[in-house]
């Protein structure tokens, strides 16, 4: 684009294109200081005017320009009311304007006076065709015969001095613009009204005049601020009409022809104009000055009068008029950031001193985070890692030149010029870094996570650990400063923490002579000290009990977890904090579970596992519920989602849930067999069961869940090889046990239990079959020590699972049978119904609060549920033999009487179907 | 050659069908052999004077082949409900024809536990005793009968169900409303047993000749009640599954009634506000009828109360059951105790006896 064209847009169009525009500075600024004197505009306090000026005018431009456009559209559909209705709106427009135009004495807009003259010339068309005017509708009708008249008293209303319209009217049917001529609306036609350089009555003059414009242009390495010269001195009064004319020139020619390669040729230099631009901003001669007022509203780059002698308090003032339109709507935000830039350039190559560094630096910092629009975005990833690059160089600055920057610090307090004292600046690096952080999670958050971009953005992660890293230590370093407060000091450390617990300790690259797990401890200690509000103190302790558990160091971690009694409280913490609690949980399941603690794991991860929606309390997944959400709460739940990477292996959770599950349920189910109503330890094994159980055709198991289920099926027929089968094979191998860093060990660990478990069941499911075993036998069948299996027998025995003795002598077992008879079996099921009747029945009369039901929280958790309660049933019912039936009826009626009266007071007893006699 | 009917009486327990077909072969193609069914109609009397109902009379009803579950049985079980039916007609008809129909007074069930109480039962004894008023049913109970005591009863139900019946309408507000409960719901009539002057003269006759009574009449002293025992535990389970469903359906009711009637409440009185403000502004006041027009909540079973009360009656009845075969089985235990003591001593005096001597 020619630069020719720019210059006039400047005055009458606020939207230049400013991509185009940087290398035409140079020529422009006397044409430009050439037309302003002409519009003699106030040449003092110039930054001010120009505001006003684009405001107002070209606001006021704009807004004709939008109504011209719509009477356009009007205009060719011949919806003459419409047009009307546009016109009167336009007259009020320009009735507004007129004020303006008269202050700054401009003449009435050309493209204004053009609309007039081909709106008349319209309806005086229309006026006369008696044939269209018959079509026209009555409302169109009535809007012709109005706009006729309203057009003529138009003109003519206006003849002041300054504004003759009517003159200007004229003026343009004597010299009227090509037919089908408009003004360009459009940002790429800034052509509209550009203001010549010259006089342009002849056709000659302006031709060599563009050709050297255009030879300047295209030739950006020979241009220098001689050529102006040339130029501006042949210019001279314009009027509108000569603009016109030189436009029409333009458009004809140099537009079509020398455009695109212009365009090129500007593409490849303009890294080069940008270099050379700065310079010349320095070495621009004073008298120029007008001209950067230019550069300096279509791009803010150009921040000094050049030659001036920039103080320490200029650039000051100037950082300041800078950041007082920071966040305004019209300010363009990239801008900002780069004139914020320069700025910083400036004020390194003035060696202002670190304060002003700083605070710039800083500043530039808040423009990148502010870059993007909304907060539920993510950053853009390159803009982040320029922030990052920005806040490493703050750091880097901190460290060196021991600026205080603080949030204690007021803005008034702050000290950016005084050498002599400390440099103070408000603000706070920590906030940053934080912000930062919560950038990256967003960012990773909406990368595709199993893209190579991923990884990409990933490795960010590492250089922002490097500059949490090189804080937190900056950080320790001042400690005593106050510079710091606590809350802040808390979230570095925090930080710190949030970017190691979840990370191998043999993974995590420290500094000499420090181990992760001392680090881990140091900095968890320190929240514990610092931190006043419990929450970090919270997170804190849940992220040591992640770690511990991630090194296998089970009984620290759940020593800590159980110290911390935060079971209990997490209910009330914030969403964040229940998730890494619920992460917390699954990781020391997982760690019991490789510690061979089945019942611990299990108990662990059935809190999550058994409600069938494990991702999302892990916040690795968002539920499908779609219903009963709002966009807001979907939005926010995957602000929550935890990153990719951090993620915990939701399969191989539930393998090891499953397998837990059935190491502990199936002796439970075997010893339980008669009993019709079973104790469920875990729902969703038995869902799992039971599916495979209905399903007709039982194939070889394919995902890890059936081969679980597979395994259980085998143990529960005693085949403990089979069961071994299943768990440890091939495919196994890949999907769970190579997930585990000792996996070995965790096999060795797993295939024993499962001999052990196999044991007992087959010694439940079996018993009746057996008067004696030889413990001999037992042990080559499961391939455990003799010794072995008598401490497993004998533990049965002891906890009255098996109704049996050891006999020493001859190693046997010696099979009792005391197997309640089926009519006790059924007698105490009955019991059990009816006590599950009473209490609905009870619930009739005293319907039980929302408190009462369902899920308890998690306090409790390593309740030791299960295995006493399960053994109590047992006693019951072994020992019950002959009393099971008789107490089976006592409760029966016991409870049927007292019950039942009392329900038939109060609702007339139709549902108390109790037994009564 | 016309249809006809032959009772055979007096075949042994386990006479399968392809037996009594090779035994009667030769009177002719046998178009079906229906084996008898423990159900019926009754005829009989109302004696006014007496305010009795005697019956006099019963006549079995074909029995029902049994309801296969298979979904490809359907067909069949079609046909056999339509031949059962159509067999029932066939039997009126002859009533009918008879000119006894109108003797009609009731049907009679088996059933083992005196567990009658179902929906089928309800709705029999509805139609009965909607067309003939003091229409009775009575139910057989063969196990007890087996323990060597004849269960008979008699049932009809009362007035304010009789009155749901024919309404339909089992919902909580209604059974509330006429306080029915499952013990009102139905009324057992005492009963009974006149034998003919003839029988009389025959059992008197046994009674004045030991010799000719069986040995084998102990039944009431048998002590093996295991199996009927567990049978009728299960069936109770069944029920109070039943009874468990019902209450948590009920709960439900309730508290979705609480709410819907506070927020009843609520609007009204809002509406009641609203209704002053506007009778004070001189505009006429809204009606209330989109209030009552609301619906409330409906009992989630499939016949309202009445389900939870047949259960109830039920379990009841198999309670009663229960509490009375082991209570006797407790004396019986006694009565062996003491029998084999008896013996014991009776043996030790023998021997005493003989070294006596």
């Amino acid at each position: 684009m020619s630069r020719f064209f720019r210059e006039g847009d400047s005055d009458s169009d606020a939207s230049t294109d400013s991509s185009s525009s940087d290398d035409e500075r140079e020529v422009l600024p006397t044409t430009r200081g050439v037309i302003r004197r002409d519009f003699a505009y106030p040449s003092d306090d110039e930054v001010e005017e120009k505001r006003v000026v684009k405001a107002h005018k070209d606001r006021k431009y704009e807004e004709l320009k939008m109504l011209i456009r719509k009477t356009r559209n009007a205009r060719n559909v011949k919806d003459f009311s419409a047009l009307y209705d546009h016109f009167e709106e336009l007259c009020k427009g320009f009735e507004k304007m007129k004020p303006i135009l008269r202050r700054q004495n401009l003449p009435i807009p050309r493209f204004y006076v053009r609309y007039l003259v081909e709106l008349e010339d319209f309806v005086q068309e229309t006026w006369k065709d008696k044939d269209a005017k018959k079509t026209l509708s009555k409302v169109n009708q009535n809007g012709l015969n109005r706009l006729h008249q309203r057009v003529k008293k138009h003109a003519e209303g206006h003849t002041e001095p300054s504004l003759d319209l009517l003159a200007a009217v004229k003026e343009f049917r004597e010299n009227p613009d090509p037919v089908g001529y408009e003004s360009p609306e459009e940002e790429e036609k800034p052509e509209d009204e550009a203001p010549g350089a010259e006089s342009g009555d002849e056709d000659e003059a302006p031709k060599p005049k563009a050709k050297a414009q255009k030879d300047v242009d295209s030739d950006s390495d020979e241009w220098s601020s001689d050529t102006d010269s040339t130029t501006s001195e042949s210019s001279i009064d314009l009027g509108e009409q000569q603009m016109e004319e030189l436009r029409k020139y333009f458009l004809k020619k140099e537009f079509r022809d020398d455009l695109p390669d212009e365009k090129k040729k500007k593409k490849e230099k303009r890294d080069d104009k940008q270099r050379r631009k700065k310079i010349s901003i320095v070495s621009e001669d004073e008298e120029e000055e007008g001209w950067t007022e230019v550069g300096k509203k279509d791009e803010k780059v150009v921040l000094f009068p050049p030659k001036t002698e920039i103080t320490i308090e200029l650039f000051i003032e100037k950082f300041n008029e800078i950041m007082a339109v920071r966040g305004r709507k019209t300010t363009n935000r990239k801008q900002h950031v780069r004139t914020l830039q320069e700025l910083y350039n400036i004020a390194e190559e003035k060696k202002f001193g670190g304060g002003v560094l700083v605070k710039v630096l800083f500043s530039i910092v808040s423009a990148l985070f502010e870059l993007s629009v909304s907060i539920s975005d993510s950053m853009d990833f390159q803009t982040w890692h320029k922030a990052l690059a920005a806040i490493i160089n703050l750091t880097d600055l901190l460290i060196e030149s021991g600026v205080h920057l603080s949030i204690g610090i007021t803005e008034e307090d702050e000290n950016l010029t005084d050498p002599e004292k400390p440099y103070k600046v408000n603000g706070s690096i920590l906030l940053s870094i934080q912000r930062l952080d919560t950038e990256l999670t967003k960012i990773l958050q909406n990368a595709d996570c199993h893209s190579t971009d991923y990884i990409d953005k990933l490795k960010g992660e590492k250089d922002l650990c490097g500059l949490i890293d090189k804080v937190h230590s900056f950080v320790d370093e001042r400690l005593d400063s106050g510079l710091f407060e606590k809350a802040e000091i808390c979230k570095i450390y925090m930080l710190r923490i949030d970017h190691l617990y979840y990370k191998y300790a043999d993974t995590i690259e420290l500094p000499n002579g420090v181990t992760a797990h001392a680090l881990m401890e140091k900095l968890c200690k320190q929240i514990y000290a610092l931190d006043d509000e419990k929450r970090l103190r919270q997170r804190a302790m849940l992220c040591h009990v992640y770690f511990l558990a991630l090194h296998d160091e089970w009984h620290r971690a759940r020593d800590l977890m159980l110290m911390s009694h935060l079971q209990a409280i997490v209910d009330h913490s914030d969403v964040s904090t229940q998730i890494l609690y619920n992460r917390t949980i699954c990781q020391l399941g997982l760690c019991a579970f490789r510690h061979g603690f089945i019942r611990e794991a299990h108990q662990g991860l059935s809190e999550i596992q058994n409600t069938q929606r494990a991702k999302e309390l892990l916040a690795q997944g968002i539920a499908m519920r779609q219903h009963d959400r709002t966009v807001e709460q979907e939005k926010l739940e995957r602000s929550r989602q935890v990153p990719y990477h951090m993620h915990i292996n939701v399969e191989l959770m539930e393998c090891v849930y499953l397998i837990c599950s059935m190491l502990l349920e199936i002796p439970h189910m075997a010893s339980h067999e008669f009993e019709l109503r079973k104790r469920l330890l875990s729902r969703s094994f038995h869902y799992q069961l039971k599916q495979n159980e209905k399903s007709s055709l039982v194939g070889p198991p394919e995902n890890t869940r059936e081969h679980v289920v597979a395994a259980s099926r085998a143990m529960l027929a005693g085949d403990w090889k089979k069961c071994r089968d299943f768990i440890v094979n091939e495919k196994m191998n890949g999907k769970v046990w190579n997930l585990f860093r000792n996996s070995d060990t965790v096999k060795k660990m797993v295939i024993q239990r499962i001999q052990e478990e196999s044991l007992r069941t087959y010694l439940l499911m079996y018993s009746t079959v057996y008067t004696t075993v030889s413990l001999t036998k037992l042990a080559a069948l499961f391939e455990l020590e003799e010794k072995h299996v008598h401490s497993i027998i004998s533990k049965m025995i002891i906890s009255e699972e098996l109704s049996a003795t050891l006999d020493e002598p001859t190693g046997c077992v010696m099979m009792h049978r005391v197997e309640p008879s089926r009519l006790q079996l059924l007698a105490l099921h009955l019991t059990d119904k009816l006590h599950q009747l009473a209490e609905q029945n009870e619930q009739v009369i005293e319907p039980r609060g929302a408190g009462g039901r369902g899920y308890n929280g998690p306090g409790t958790w390593f309740s030791n549920r299960g295995g006493d309660r399960g053994d109590d049933k047992k006693k019951q019912q072994f020992q019950g033999g002959r009393g099971g039936d008789q107490r089976g009826k006592g409760n029966v009626w016991g409870g049927g009487s007292s019950r039942g009266g009392h329900q038939q007071g109060r609702r007339g007893g139709h549902e108390g179907g109790r037994p009564r006699n | 050659m016309a249809l006809g009917k032959v009772y055979v009486g007096g075949l042994p327990d386990d006479a399968t069908s392809k037996e009594v077909e090779d035994a009667f072969y030769k009177f002719g193609r046998i178009y079906k052999i229906a084996g008898e069914s423990c159900q019926g109609l009754l005829t009989g009397l109302v004696t006014a004077e007496e305010e009795r109902l005697e019956i006099t009379n019963c006549f079995a009803t074909a029995r029902s082949e049994p309801v296969l579950d298979d979904e490809s049985a359907q067909p069949t079980n079609n046909q056999n409900e339509e031949v059962k039916q159509q067999e029932m007609l066939d039997m009126l008809r002859k009533f009918r024809n008879m000119n006894i129909d109108y003797e009609l007074v009731g049907f009679y069930q088996v059933h083992p536990f005196g567990a009658c109480f179902n929906q089928d039962l309800v709705d029999s004894l509805n139609e009965y005793q909607t067309s003939f008023k003091d229409g009775v049913v009575l139910i057989y109970d063969p196990v007890k009968t087996r323990q060597g005591q004849l269960s008979l009863k008699a049932y009809r139900l009362s007035v304010a169900a009789l009155d749901l019946c024919a309404k339909g309408d089992w919902s909580p507000e209604a059974v509330k409303a006429v306080s029915l409960t499952y013990e009102t719901m139905f009324e057992e009539l005492p009963i009974t047993i006149k034998n003919s002057r003839l029988t009389n003269v025959m059992i008197a006759e046994l009674a004045l000749a030991p010799g000719k009574v069986p040995e084998k009449t102990a039944a009431h002293l048998e002590l093996g009640t295991k199996r009927s025992l567990e049978k009728c535990v299960r069936t109770m389970m069944s029920n109070i599954d039943e009874m468990n469903k019902s209450i948590g359906a009920f709960t439900k009711y309730t508290s979705e009634k609480q709410r819907h009637d506070a927020n009843i409440f609520n609007m009204t009185q809002k509406r009641e506000v609203e209704n002053e403000q506007r009778k004070q502004r001189g505009e006429p006041p809204i009606s209330f009828d989109d209030i009552k027009r609301l619906k409330g909540p409906t009992l989630q079973t499939k016949n309202g109360m009445l389900e939870s009360f047949l259960a109830s009656a039920d379990t009841e009845a198999l309670a009663e059951f229960c509490t009375k075969v082991t209570g006797e089985n407790i004396a019986k235990l006694f009565l062996a105790e003491a029998i084999a003591i008896d013996k014991r001593d009776t043996k030790d005096r023998s021997t005493s006896s003989v070294s006596g001597r």
